[in-house]
């Protein structure tokens, strides 16, 4: 039956309508406005979003999928992950998402509508009702390329630097603030003869005996007030050797400034120390071999001098009583007698004075050498004025010496020029120039030189170039010469042509003077 | 010195152990001009015995002149040097210490002990012979002594 609506029925219903038009605009509006405000998410998301259907088939991507994927939205839209990803794991994540688990992927993926090569992070979640009924899928892309980059450079130098150290020739350890050992390398547990277990969490004084207990203790100290300097420790290794190291410790502080502990470098110098105390101990017994040897030549020298003077007193009191009174060949014998014990006497007198050089007069201290030479010269006065030499100089240095010794060595040196002058009067010159960090002493002469062979020769003790007959002395002046330089850490050496003079040269090392 | 007037012979003591050297004296002295009469005791021990008239030196004459050499067995010359001149009634005879050191150390140690004068044996006959000479000759006509030295 029909009913006939009134008038007021009429307008209410209009009323309603409008009533219910009004709520469905701003509804609509509401939507409108949420959905702008996913839109914008969706759209500016800093991660890669992509929607897809039941099949796995993309229906919508961002901005920020299409850079992940390196590909045009065209050829993004419509792209089944399920049947055509490349990527096996890939596409198992996808099912595993529509089959209402989260599904996650991680690695590198080259995407097969850009053929980007990326590393990936990717979730895929399904959204489903209540009762399960499926609404829609998506993914989120993150390119975690420079995370990953980072990491493996990190990686990598990690493995370099441990690398370093487990490889390198020295000895780490890292210790806590409380003595505790927290990283020991392989060479320290080489050195010591132990595992890195028998080491680890244990405090270094169990590997040192009392005496390096101590020294360590004392360096503890020291590391308390601040001080981290180098020290030297010896350990004893599990087989009871004693490993002499030298202790380089850093100290390590946290963010507040707090002390930590320690990063120390550990070098084993036993061996150094070895070939060290090797060579002390040889320059000690060469210093006591030669302090002996001198004291032999002393002693001996010294000693014999009473019976020859015996020998050459009485020889010499025959030829005083019994000349002319015995035969002619007595006369003769008691000659070379007394001739040859008064050369004895001048070598062993020669060799008395050799073997005091430094052991008497050696005291060093500052003195001028000009001094020294002009007393050389006074020494010489008879000499020179006999053989009308001429001796001139340069400036001479200040030098720390034995001023006695050097006076010596002067008086020796210009006496040889003199002793062996050619033709012309002698003229003799003396030099110095400091050359590197010694002062070159030269003394030139015009005399009659030698052949360059017998350079060597002519230092040698009571070694003579010339006959016993031709110049006097027993060949005892220039090693004398030799020996005074060496005392002084010099060298001495000679250049000569027979005919045109000879030139001596020594060194005096500058560090003995100023 | 009124015994040379008197014609006395000096009275001279020689410290030596070297029977060479002792005769070598002799024979110096005996070229020498000045009459003497020479004592001869071979250690540092006897020399002092002698000077202090000790056992078997009872007699002893006192020396004018001691001849001393440093290197001695039993008591060394600078012993017997330094005994001698802490001694108050010793001290003034003349010491000439006769010696083959030519060490600068034992010359500066017999002077810093006294000793009159310090003489290198020459190893040369000759030399030495004139040295015993010199001797001789500068203590006993040239030095003025104390008259207590003699006796």
């Amino acid at each position: 039956m029909s009913h006939k609506p009134t008038y007021e029925a009429l307008e209410q219903r209009v009323r309603e309508l409008e009533k219910e038009r009004l709520a469905w605009l701003g509804a609509e509006e509401a939507m409108l406005r949420s959905e702008e405000r996913y839109r914008m998410i969706f759209n500016h998301s800093p991660l890669g979003i992509v929607h897809f259907d039941q099949q796995g088939i993309i229906l919508d991507c961002n901005e920020h999928f299409l850079e992940v994927m390196g590909a045009p939205k065209d050829k993004v839209i419509g792209f089944n992950m399920v049947t055509s990803g490349a990527n096996k794991e890939m596409r198992h994540a996808v099912q595993k998402a529509l089959d209402g688990e989260l599904g996650v992927y991680d690695g590198e993926y080259c995407s097969v509508t850009g053929e980007k090569r990326t590393q990936l992070r990717a979730i895929y979640n399904c959204l489903t009702t209540e009762e399960g009924k499926f609404l829609g899928a998506v993914g989120l892309f993150e390119d975690i390329s420079e995370t990953r980059r980072a990491e493996q450079a990190l990686k990598e130098s990690e493995q370099r630097y441990r690398t370093l150290v487990e490889t390198m020739n020295e000895g780490v350890m890292i210790r806590n603030e409380h003595e505790r050992i927290t990283y020991v390398n392989e060479r320290l547990c080489r050195m010591l003869n132990l595992s890195r277990n028998d080491i680890l969490d244990h405090s270094s004084i169990e590997f040192l005996d009392e005496e390096n207990q101590t020294v360590l203790w004392g360096e503890r100290q020291k590391r308390l007030q601040g001080v981290h300097e180098p020290y030297e420790l010896t350990w004893t290794a599990s087989d009871g050797q004693k490993i002499i190291t030298i202790m380089s410790p850093r100290p390590i502080y946290d963010e507040e400034g707090m002390f930590r502990g320690s990063f120390v470098i550990i070098t084993d110098i036993t061996s150094r120390k070895k070939a060290e105390d090797a060579l002390a101990k040889q320059a000690r017994e060469l210093e006591r071999s030669n302090l002996e040897l001198e004291q032999f030549a002393y002693v001996a020298s010294h000693d014999m001098q009473e019976p020859l003077r015996m020998i050459a007193s009485y020889v010499q009191l025959l030829a005083r009583r019994y000349k002319g009174k015995l035969d002619e060949d007595a006369d003769e014998f008691i000659n070379f007698a007394v001739e040859g014990s008064k050369r004895m006497q001048t070598m062993i007198n020669d060799l008395l004075a050799y073997s005091r050089v430094g052991r008497v007069n050696g005291e060093t201290q500052s003195a001028n050498c000009e001094e020294i030479f002009e007393w050389a010269k006074e020494n010489l006065g008879t000499v020179i004025e006999e053989n009308q030499a001429v001796i001139t100089h340069d400036s001479l240095p200040t030098l720390v010496v034995s001023a006695s010794l050097l006076g010596l060595l002067f008086q020796n040196l210009i006496g040889n020029a003199i002793k062996f002058h050619g033709q012309a009067p002698p003229e003799i010159h003396i030099s110095a120039a400091l050359v590197d960090e010694e002062w070159l002493f030269t003394v030139q002469d015009n005399g009659v030189g030698f052949e360059s062979q017998y350079a060597d020769r002519i230092f040698v003790i009571f070694q003579r170039l010339h006959g016993v007959g031709a110049y006097p002395g027993t060949g005892i002046g220039l090693a004398i010469c030799k020996k005074i330089v060496e005392y002084h850490g010099g060298k001495i050496w000679v250049q000569s042509t027979p005919g045109q003079g000879t030139t001596f040269y020594f060194t005096i090392p500058a560090s003995q003077g100023n | 010195m009124t015994f040379r007037n008197q014609g006395l012979p000096v009275e001279i003591l020689l410290v030596e152990d070297n029977p060479g050297d002792v005769r070598l004296t002799i024979e110096g002295l005996k070229e020498g001009k000045v009459r003497n009469n020479l004592s001869v005791v071979e250690d540092g021990v006897e020399a002092l015995a002698f000077l202090r008239k000790e056992g078997k030196y009872s007699d002893a004459v006192r020396p004018d002149l001691i001849l001393l050499d440093l290197n001695l067995p039993k008591k060394d010359g600078r012993e017997v040097l330094s005994e001698i001149k802490s001694d108050n009634d010793l001290c003034r005879i003349p010491v000439v210490v006769l010696t083959t050191s030519k060490a600068e150390q034992d010359i500066l140690k017999a002077y810093s002990l006294h000793a009159n004068c310090y003489i290198t044996k020459p190893v040369d006959l000759d030399q030495f012979i004139a040295v015993v000479e010199s001797i001789e000759d500068f203590w006993f006509t040239i030095v003025k002594l104390p008259r207590d030295a003699s006796q």
